[in-house]
């Protein structure tokens, strides 16, 4: 319906923005040369516009009926080489001068080529109906007319000239510790924490101190539960009484989901996994690395409860259902901004709140 | 040696240029990065397909027989969950219904109560009959809210507990009216 | 900051008269008044000297009745109706999908000789791939390059792939269970549209539920419009606003006020001033803030309300621009959701 309406209104507003005013305008003062050109003339871009949506046109029965490429291709004498009908990206690309180039990745010939999205997810659909207006609504700073700003210090402070060595030396960290928290902008309609990444990890002790085949289980239910090929990795740090060097040991995965994998993800989890868990507080309110990043846990057992691992639970070598840690990344600044979109979201938060 | 190095800037201009169109939307994984090689480069990278796991649409029912769809990779097609965020208490902090832990059909408890309890256990039944008035319409309750002020009304929940108990002290009928409307 | 410069701003600020011109509200100038204290002590030192005081030169304003209105929400119970377009577009990715994504393990899902499996392997003859949404279609066969729908086809519409889904687990259950007496049924997700929809009952929260509704009352003359009430006394706003939810539309609401900031105003202004029979202020209109408030449980009711009002609706928003004038519509349009 919204499509059909805009051609309306665009057929209704470019009369109107091509009417010539009394007025001298102020952005005809600011006219390029280039704007004369053919490619950027506006009215040309205008003429190219169809009126009407392809998918209101209307096509005769007869010959929707008559339209069958199945059959019409069987009825061939001769069939059509396999190259008249299908594209076979080069295998490797062999850089830009290469006359034989591989397409876009966008391309659905690609190698490349991710399909997608399959659906709206209903996650994604209630955060852009209802949370999302009512963050801004809550988070909403007022500040009265003629209100500027109070300057602030910088971040980074200047060394204090005391000795001749601090010149040209780099400027000091802030104040206790070195660390640079992010900045937290006021929220506005341009900057309203959303969910970025969902991050499911898994550290598998087994796969150094017995076989491998911990690390193979593990993978097999993170992918089960995300969707997504998992990564593996090896140990950064040296666990002496699990006996784990770091760079020998593969000891982890990973799988990380964005965009609609993502919501489905995470509204499985909250819908249908999370509910389940008894006696669960909801996640710890201290949670999160303070630039907007929520990180719990989940057992075994819990991860047993995720509906694909329910369905052939038995496939699984008993025990060796790994537990994991979840993250969910989120565009929020602050850690609070984080909570305060996870709860709309629906996930619940206990203990001390902290900010 | 002029040859070379225009040809090298046209290779690094080409490689930037193709890299903008590509799908801001992509993982960075899979978004070919741009490398500004300095000799001129003859081997070929291979384009890996990306693998990702089979994946099929799976209708979800709850419990209160909302349902929806999702992609799984669970072959199975109807997935129906006995407990969910609708009937579990942490995501109905102020339904009566689950909030009833122990069946006292027979009134024996509550009798007991009226014998040996306190008064602050007399009440509990009755603040618990105020609190079901305002989710009657449990169809309506939008979970997701509730859980955010799940915090606030447990502790509100606590105070009027105790103020229950202060106003109602020494009094036959305990004081329903102090419960408001959240 | 220490609690005894509070005090010592505070009679900094009455002595120092008010530069601010008279339409910024009471709270606004003591922010105002505060910062700039505590940042720029020096630049309000010149201005106290160059700027004219209020108290002496009494500007005559326009006074207006401030009322506080509520825009009462439920928000969408049900995911929205996809696009034509949006139809297509997904169900051409999934049986793009088919090629690209790695082949489906069945060993790993069905053990070989149970029924599931059997019953599986009859399935697949048929519908010649695993997923059940997507149509009879085979990415590997020779006429995969066959993949788009054909005009009036079915099989892109979400109500046919969920009916294919419960028909699937329908035919699993008969054929796997073991007494063949017994039909399994599998109930369909109930209908999105509802008997409120059907009978274009108003009054219902049950209606339209793939939108916002928003409560709108018919006030005594005639008129639609949101709640609405004026401040009394120096209440803040989102206390007026509780008031006039309670005095309006009854108490049996479980409602959740959004944030203390109104979403929205509306100002009115008289044709004439009239003048106002308590203080004798001339009136030249009213100008109306609304808070954002969602509804959880409950339902409204008029029979209490203190302005005689006559009638409610609950509406989405191209409905709300019937109902309202369009002076009052192209004020509070912007703040109502388009879902």
């Amino acid at each position: 319906m919204a499509v059909r309406e805009s051609s309306r209104y665009l057929a209704r507003a470019v009369p109107r923005a091509f009417a010539p005013s009394a007025r001298p305008q102020a952005f005809l003062g600011r006219r390029n040369a280039s704007d004369e050109a053919p490619s950027r003339r506006l009215s040309d871009q205008l003429d190219e516009l169809e009126t009407a949506s392809s998918l209101t046109t209307a096509v005769s029965d007869s010959a929707a009926k008559s339209f069958d490429p199945a059959t019409r291709a069987k009825g061939r004498k001769t069939q059509l080489p396999r190259s008249r009908y299908q594209f076979r990206s080069p295998k490797y690309d062999r850089g830009p001068l290469h006359p034989h180039q591989p397409p876009p990745p966008s391309d659905p010939s690609s190698r490349l080529f991710v399909p997608g999205p399959f659906s709206l997810p209903r996650a994604e659909q209630t955060y852009n109906s209802t949370v999302a207006s009512d963050i801004l609504t809550l988070c909403y700073v007022h500040t009265p007319p003629g209100f500027k700003v109070p300057p602030k210090a910088p971040r980074l402070r200047e060394w204090d000239d005391s000795s001749p060595y601090h010149k040209n030396r780099p400027l000091r960290g802030p104040r206790g510790g070195d660390v640079l928290r992010l900045l937290r902008k006021p929220i506005k309609f341009n900057n309203i924490p959303e969910i970025e990444r969902i991050t499911v990890h898994s550290y598998v002790k087994g796969a150094a101190q017995e076989n491998s085949g911990w690390l193979h289980v593990a993978g097999m239910a993170v992918q089960a539960i995300s969707n997504v090929r998992v990564e593996t990795f090896k140990s950064k740090a040296s666990v002496a009484t699990w006996s784990i060097a770091p760079g020998r040991d593969t000891v982890a995965v990973k799988a990380e989901m964005h965009g609609e994998t993502m919501y489905h993800f995470l509204g499985k989890l909250i819908d249908v996994v999370l509910p389940r868990i008894k006696d669960w507080p909801g996640v710890k309110g201290s949670s999160g690395d303070s630039s907007g990043n929520i990180t719990f846990g989940l057992e075994p057992e819990h991860v047993a409860m995720f509906p694909e691992i329910e369905v052939n639970y038995d496939m699984y070598p008993p025990k060796m259902i790994p537990g994991c840690h979840i993250t969910l990344h989120t565009t929020a600044k602050a850690d609070k901004d984080a909570r305060l979109l996870l709860s709309a979201m629906g996930i619940p938060f206990y203990g001390k709140i902290v900010q | 040696m002029s040859m070379h190095t225009s040809l090298r800037r046209a290779a690094a201009r080409i490689s930037s240029s193709t890299s903008t169109i590509l799908p801001t939307g992509l993982p960075a994984s899979q978004v070919k990065t741009t490398t500004f090689v300095c000799s001129q480069c003859r081997h070929a990278t291979l384009l890996r397909r990306p693998k990702r796991p089979y994946t099929f649409t799976q209708l979800i029912t709850l419990s209160d027989g909302s349902a929806f769809t999702h992609r799984t990779t669970s072959p199975a097609p109807v997935y129906r969950s006995t407990r969910d965020t609708r009937n579990s208490l942490l995501w109905n902090p102020s339904s009566s219904k689950l909030m009833n832990v122990e069946d006292d059909e027979a009134g024996r408890l509550a009798a007991f109560r009226a014998r040996f309890g306190r008064s602050w256990d007399a009440n509990a039944p009755a603040a618990e009959l105020a609190s079901s008035g305002d989710t009657k319409d449990a169809a309506t309750t939008k979970a997701e809210e509730e859980a955010a002020k799940a915090q606030a009304q447990a502790e509100q929940e606590e105070e009027d507990n105790l103020l229950d108990l202060i106003s109602s002290f020494g009094q036959e009928e305990p004081q329903v009216s102090g419960k408001k409307k959240k | 900051m220490l609690t005894g410069s509070n005090g010592a701003r505070r009679i900094a600020s009455l002595m120092r008269p008010s530069r601010l011109d008279s339409g910024v509200c009471i709270s606004c100038q003591e922010t105002l008044g505060r910062r700039q204290y505590a940042s720029a002590a020096a630049a309000s030192e010149l201005a106290t000297s160059s700027s004219p005081n209020p108290s002496t030169f009494p500007v005559v304003k326009p006074v207006y009745t401030i009322n506080a209105g509520v825009v009462l929400s439920r928000p969408p119970q049900v995911t929205r109706d996809l696009e034509p377009f949006e139809k297509a577009y997904h169900f051409y990715q999934k049986r793009l999908n088919e090629r690209l994504a790695l082949p489906f393990t069945k060993y790993f899902y069905f053990k070989r000789g149970t029924p599931a499996d059997v019953d599986w392997k009859n399935k697949i003859k048929e519908r010649r791939t695993p997923a059940r949404d997507i149509g009879n279609y085979n990415a590997y066969a020779s006429d995969a390059w066959n993949d788009e729908l054909l005009l009036g086809s079915k099989e892109s519409d979400p109500e046919h792939q969920v009916e294919a889904l419960v028909q699937d687990a329908e035919s699993t259950a008969n054929a796997t269970s073991q007494d063949t007496s017994k039909k399994e049924e599998i109930p369909r997700p109930l209908s999105r549209v509802t008997e409120a929809d059907k009978k274009g009952d108003h009054k219902s929260l049950n209606r339209l539920l793939p939108r916002t509704l928003y409560l709108l009352v018919q006030s005594k003359e005639g008129y639609w419009k949101f709640p609405s009430l004026p401040i009394e006394g120096d209440e803040t706003l989102r206390q007026a606003a509780e008031r006039t939810l309670a005095q309006t539309a009854g108490v049996n609401m479980n409602t959740w006020m959004v944030g203390f900031h109104p979403a929205g105003h509306h100002v009115y202004t008289n044709r004439k001033p009239h003048v106002d029979q308590a203080t004798g202020a001339e009136l030249h209109g009213e100008k109306t803030f609304f808070m954002k408030t969602r509804i959880m449980a409950g339902q409204a009711d008029l029979s209490s309300s203190v302005e005689k009002l006559q009638d409610f609706k609950w509406l989405s928003k191209d409905e709300i621009a019937q109902f309202v004038l369009p002076q009052y519509y192209s004020n509070i349009k912007n703040m109502l959701a388009d879902r």
